[in-house]
């Protein structure tokens, strides 16, 4: 961190959504009743691939349910996902179509006036069905030629036809990896692969819809993209954008889920629209866990290095079984090169990546966004190197990693900047000191029953999607700042807070810029009428982009205060300074050097507005042109039971490069939260499906969705938090992202640690007790 | 079949009629318009509807609403008596220790925490984890709220000397 | 795809205040007995039971009750929490103890009876082993022709008769559990494993032995989830009885649970289920013999 002295930044205080939260006042969409408010219930297949001949409401009907089905919505097709720029979208989705493509795919809604009566209304809408092959696996969706999951779709407004299945293709090549592979003298290569791992956000996705007098609706959908929400829904059912209200609304949790518009809401809109009243679905959790889910992995990581551990050569081949829809593949597929790029310096670099629809679960964004699934192969890879050349993992990290002046990819490779921060090596080396690195065990001499094992693994995540040139996904964001004659401000932005401290950050630095207490700066209700565009609280942006967009207008309208100011003081404005003052609980401006001409903040609002000269106020739409990268680091001791497999998270030593920090104790639980994730990602987390059928195993059930728990994670007392001191010089007062850099080397971390346990590289998350035993059973060296 | 029942919730009595399949869960929310009750997975897994109900806390997604009927309700909204200003000390404690993220399991978290409480003024690490386990929180990792309850039950302690 | 936001199927409501109340409305067909309600409503709401009539048994004193005067007998609708809070089953029944503790978070344990846990029959029913090696027996009700009530005992064992199915037949309900008093110098344990800790179990183990000296006198031993319903490790007892214990006896005993089990692939693989099975019944057994007399330990 930089010398300078901050009041707010670095500080503790009681968030301000805090009191609302204890309490149980906390408004979320699944809250939301409203007067004449019906509740719909979502038509569901239970094939995975089948057309429907005819569907039958009239039961349904007898029982006062208004009921929808495709023949009554738009067939327009689109994507869910609206951050990238139009000429990088596949479109695919449709609000509801007879073509069935994977167990819990929509085709129509009821709506009654009970949860109780729509659930047997839904039960009384009878359905004759077409089956369709269906397609549970990679290699059965590419040997098919006919009966396709989809046959057509579109980029931008191109009809692609589709062939055996594959959504999409990206290839990415730098130097010459032929030659690069024949200047190595050791060559690593394994097949890795991660699971489909669901969200589980604690509210399932949910939203409710009023249509208004004026033609128009308003919404409160659970969203990360109020903006996006809105210019899809106006899109897809022709509601002009000055009568579609998207309001900011608290959701329970969303991980990603949450960065597309969930197709409830839509769903949602279709059912207002058509009965004419307010709608509310709160999607079962069966139906959540039939909604959305990570994008799983697998891939071929081969990479080359010098003897003295400089890496020469890599390639990578990836597919991905990313489910019966396209929420933006292209993209991921973009950043699985992406982050591989970022996290070592290859100069001979090929990558190819397959997306493959499958009659699965549509896969999405989930915190890391490909980054913890390539970090895992790749630094499993590097212990590898680092083991075949002797050299100490730390140094072969500190070797070859991406750091200071140099160029890094933010979200797969058009998006690129200068690094102009990095405290990498001291996150490493102070992580290595708290957690005995010196002292980690030998997996070839240990023996007995408990093994110990260290692991360390490194990583990183973009502090958003901003870049010198843009690139091919939007962003910036818009925000407005105003003193109220109070002496208060008020932050006006579309910019999403999904629980982290992106908003009090925010306010954090306006209160910094203008020097009033924390508590006289207010986060304004927001919706889209009254907001500009802000493009998603994705990205791990929220405090780096839009926490940086509300400074730089913050610093615009202090701009017009101090010149009010300077009117009253009689002073020119290059003189005045701001600071709290305490006793007083405001802000003040003062001519320096001369402290006893100051005026309030009030006063000079007040003298403004009783003089007429106006608001001190600002608005503006502020793009970053840097996407620095946020680094972590994690080391981990576990112990192994050599007899029945199961692995126990002893230790955990968590450093991560925020740059300036602004919310300490929320930031801590950034890192708590990710390692948390992270190590159920490892460990145990995983959808499986019944192939016979299409159905998850789980059956949408969380009896059968294990997620680790409080007595599967270590006491507070040994998990340490510790942040790089450095200083981020594009971002608001010197601060980077954080969000999901705390989870992204996690998994392999912990399969590093086993590693370290057992002797045994584990290349297959997750890692259940089964295949540890299996392996040690067997003797294996590598699984 | 329709039943009429009290139901006696933070200190007030409610007199409904239910049918038999009505979920604790629901009528709490629907009909009494507690929204600080959750539902997050309906099977009793997650905890977020907890309630406590005679004194022990509950999941109201596995409880019938006639079941409840006559028995003594808290839930979230009921922690401090209504006209209290002041939050509870575990309420406090949450928003210190940095144990609300996104907020959905919170009040099922702090009923949680203050049944625990209540029988256990000092309660270890590894007894928190025991009676946390049954609430999901998908945000904070447990670190923080394991923290908060400690720092919530030392605040209850001190208040109790005062 | 099941809806666990609401149960949309009526069914009607019953409270009795007595068992005989209780058998009566319990003589028709679709009237199901509801205690916790843990399990039931979930299968209610999955659609797995679809009942006409609940008689709820937590108003019925005869059934709530814990006492030690003839012998120890629980009350089935005994609430899971006053089991695990009880000093008296805490020392002298452990394995029963720890089985509770395991099951599911504290709000279940507040809700969910003993009985219920029986009742439901799931083969990996965590009650069940450490009744099962403590000889425990159940008390069954009816009410016949004349509207006696009529009452049969049996051992906990022949009450399991395959997954989620026992001796009850309609009409008839568990009225009480017997456990026999554990004999000086005795032990019992009860270990689970999950995928994590709060889980049903991939497997779990409850051990009772009676050491005299160093040697094994008389040993049960009781797995879940390795089997359509709780099982008697026949050939690993018969393999420690009367033996001096040692490490090396036990692990070479403990190989044997495999001709005893017949696991599948549920929450786990049937390969693992059988090798962890085995290393469960060592930790128990160790656990429950160190328990068995002051300064016990299993040699090597």
């Amino acid at each position: 961190m930089s010398n300078k002295k901050y009041h707010f930044l670095g500080k503790d205080f009681p968030r301000k959504d805090g009191i609302a939260r204890v309490t149980g006042r906390e408004v979320y969409p699944s809250d939301i009743y409203l007067t004449g408010m019906l509740h719909g219930r979502i038509l569901r297949s239970p094939y995975p691939h089948a057309r429907i001949k005819s569907i039958d409401f009239s039961e349904a009907l007898s029982l006062g349910a208004v009921c929808l089905s495709f023949k009554n919505t738009p067939q327009k097709h689109f994507n869910l996902r609206q951050v990238s720029v139009p000429r990088a979208t596949y479109k695919d989705w449709q609000v509801l179509t007879d073509h069935m493509r994977q167990v819990g795919d929509p085709f129509g809604a009821v709506a009654a006036e009970t949860e109780e009566l729509a659930a047997r209304a839904a039960g009384a809408v009878k359905v004759e069905w077409e089956m369709l092959p269906s397609y549970m696996t990679i290699e059965q969706a590419l040997a098919a030629r006919k009966d396709l999951i989809h046959e057509k779709v579109y980029l931008e407004d191109r009809e692609i036809t589709i062939k055996s299945n594959i959504a999409c293709t990206r290839e990415v090549a730098e130097g010459d990896v032929d030659k690069g592979f024949k200047e190595a003298d050791v060559i690593v290569e394994n097949e890795f692969s991660t699971p489909r791992v669901y969200h589980c956000q604690l509210e399932p996705r949910s939203c409710v819809c009023r249509p208004e007098p004026d033609g128009g609706i308003t919404l409160w959908p659970t969203t990360q993209a109020l903006h996006n929400t809105r210019i899809l829904i106006g899109d897809i059912f022709d509601i002009p954008l000055n009568k579609l209200n998207v309001v900011r609304i608290t959701g329970g949790g969303h991980f990603g889920s949450g960065i597309h518009t969930n197709p409830v809401v839509l769903i949602t809109v279709a059912l207002a629209l058509k009965s004419g009243k307010p709608v509310r679905i709160v999607q079962s959790r069966e139906e959540d866990m039939y909604d959305h889910c990570r994008y799983p992995s697998r891939y071929t990581l081969k990479i080359g290095a010098k003897k003295d551990g400089t890496l020469v050569a890599g390639e990578m081949k990836a597919s991905v079984d990313i489910g019966s829809h396209h929420i933006q593949a292209l993209s991921y597929l973009g950043v699985l090169a992406g982050w591989w790029h970022s996290l070592y310096r290859m100069p001979n670099l090929k990558y190819e990546g397959v997306a493959v629809y499958t009659n699965k679960v549509p896969t999405c964004a989930m915190q890391g966004y490909g980054a913890p699934q390539v970090t895992f192969g790749v630094e499993t890879t590097m212990n590898m190197l680092a083991e075949r050349l002797g050299i100490d993992p730390i140094e072969i990290r500190i070797k070859n990693y991406v750091g200071l002046g140099e160029i890094f990819w933010g979200q797969g490779p058009t998006v690129r900047s200068l690094i102009h921060s990095d405290g990498v090596k001291e996150l490493l080396h102070r992580g290595a000191e708290l957690i005995g690195w010196k002292d980690r065990p030998d997996p070839k001499t240990q023996t007995g029953r408990f093994r110990k094992g260290i692991g360390m693994a490194r990583g990183f995540h973009t502090s958003g999607t901003g870049a010198p040139v843009p690139g091919e996904v939007k962003d910036f964001t818009t925000a407005q700042v105003k003193v109220n004659e109070d002496g208060s401000i008020d932050i006006l932005t579309a910019l999403m807070d999904h629980g982290g401290g992106t908003l009090d950050a925010a306010a954090k630095l306006v209160a910094e810029e203008f020097g009033v207490p924390f508590e006289k700066v207010g986060i304004s209700p927001a919706d889209t009428r009254s907001t500009g565009y802000d493009v998603c609280t994705h990205a791990t942006r929220g405090v780096y982009c839009g926490g940086g967009a509300v400074l730089e207008v913050a610093r615009e309208a202090k701009k017009v205060l101090l010149e009010y100011a300077s009117r009253i003081l009689d002073a020119p404005v290059g003189s005045l300074k701001t600071k709290p003052d305490f006793k007083l609980g405001q802000g003040i401006i003062y001519v320096e050097g001369m402290p006893e001409k100051h005026i309030t903040l009030a006063k000079a609002a007040q003298t403004a507005m009783n003089k007429d000269w106006g608001t001190a106020i600002a608005a503006g739409s502020i793009r970053k042109v840097n996407c620095p990268p946020a680094y972590t680091t994690y080391f981990v001791e576990v112990e192994v039971d050599m007899q029945t497999g199961r692995v126990e998270i002893k230790r955990v030593a968590a450093g991560s490069d925020a740059g300036v920090v602004i919310n300490p104790t929320l930031a801590r639980g950034q890192l708590h939260g990710g390692f948390y994730r992270g190590a159920g990602y490892a460990l145990v987390e995983d959808t499986q499906y019944d192939e016979k059928t299409g159905n998850l195993r789980c059956k949408g059930l969380l009896t059968n969705y294990k997620m680790l728990g409080p007595e599967d994670l270590p006491d507070p007392e040994d998990f340490q938090v510790f942040f790089a001191d450095t200083y981020e010089p594009t971002g608001p007062m010197g601060a980077k992202g954080i969000g999901e850099a705390a989870l992204n080397p996690v998994p392999a971390a912990i399969a590093l640690a086993i590693q370290n346990a057992t002797g045994i590289y584990f290349t297959r998350l997750p890692i259940l007790p089964e295949t540890i035993l299996k392996a040690v059973k067997e003797g294996r060296d590598h699984v | 079949m329709r039943i009429p029942i009290v139901l006696k919730v933070n200190g007030k009595e409610h007199s409904i009629e239910v049918k038999p399949n009505e979920i604790l869960l629901n009528v709490l929310r629907d009909k009494l318009h507690l929204i600080g009750v959750k539902y997050g997975c309906g099977i009793g897994e997650c905890g977020a509807c907890t309630v406590i109900l005679n004194g022990r806390a509950i999941l109201s997604c596995q409880t019938l609403a006639v079941s409840a009927a006559g028995r003594e309700i808290t839930t979230i909204e009921g922690l401090v008596p209504e006209g209290n200003k002041e939050l509870h000390p575990l309420q406090e404690a949450f928003i210190e220790e940095g144990a609300v993220q996104c907020g959905f399991c919170t009040p099922g978290m702090i009923l949680s925490a203050k049944a625990l409480v209540d029988k256990n003024p000092d309660p270890s690490n590894s007894a928190i984890k025991e009676a946390i386990r049954g609430n999901l929180c998908r945000c904070t990792g447990y670190i923080n709220i394991i923290k908060a309850i400690k720092t919530g039950a030392e605040k209850i302690r001190e208040r109790s000397k005062r | 795809m099941s809806n666990s936001q609401v149960i949309d199927c009526d069914f009607d409501y019953y409270s009795p205040k007595t068992v005989e109340e209780a058998l009566e409305y319990l003589k028709s067909e679709g009237v199901k007995v509801l205690a916790g309600g843990t399990d039931l409503l979930n299968d209610i709401k999955t659609g797995e039971i679809v009942p006409k009539a609940l008689v709820s048994i937590l108003g019925i004193n005869e059934l709530d009750f814990v006492e030690f005067e003839h012998g120890f007998r629980i009350g089935p609708a005994t609430l899971l929490c006053k089991i695990e809070e009880d000093d008296r089953i805490k020392k002298k029944y452990p394995a029963l103890c720890e089985a509770v503790n395991s099951m599911g978070g504290m709000q279940i344990r507040n809700m969910a009876t003993l009985g219920g846990n029986l009742c439901t029959a799931s083969p990996g029913a965590d009650a069940a082993p450490p009744l099962i090696v403590l000889n425990a027996k159940v008390e069954v009700s009816r009410k016949n022709g004349r509207g006696e009530i009529e009452r049969r005992t049996l051992p906990i064992e022949e009450f399991f008769t395959g997954p989620k199915k026992t001796v009850l037949e309609q009409g008839e309900l568990l009225t009480s559990i017997l456990i026999p008093e554990p004999d000086a110098s005795s032990g019992s344990a009860f270990i689970k494993i999950g995928r994590v800790k709060l889980d049903i179990a991939k497997i779990n183990c409850a051990v009772y032995v009676k050491g005299e000296g160093d040697i094994c006198k008389n040993v049960r031993i009781s797995l879940g989830a390795v089997a359509p319903k709780p099982v008697r490790a026949f050939n690993v007892e018969k393999a420690l009885a009367g033996k001096k214990l040692t490490a090396s006896l036990l692990a070479e005993a403990a190989e044997m649970v495999s001709q005893d089990i017949s696991p599948r692939n549920a929450r786990s693989t049937a390969v693992y289920k059988t090798q962890a099975a085995s290393v469960l019944i060592q930790d128990t057994l160790t656990t429950a013999w160190n328990r068995s007399g002051a300064g016990r330990e299993v040699k090597e």
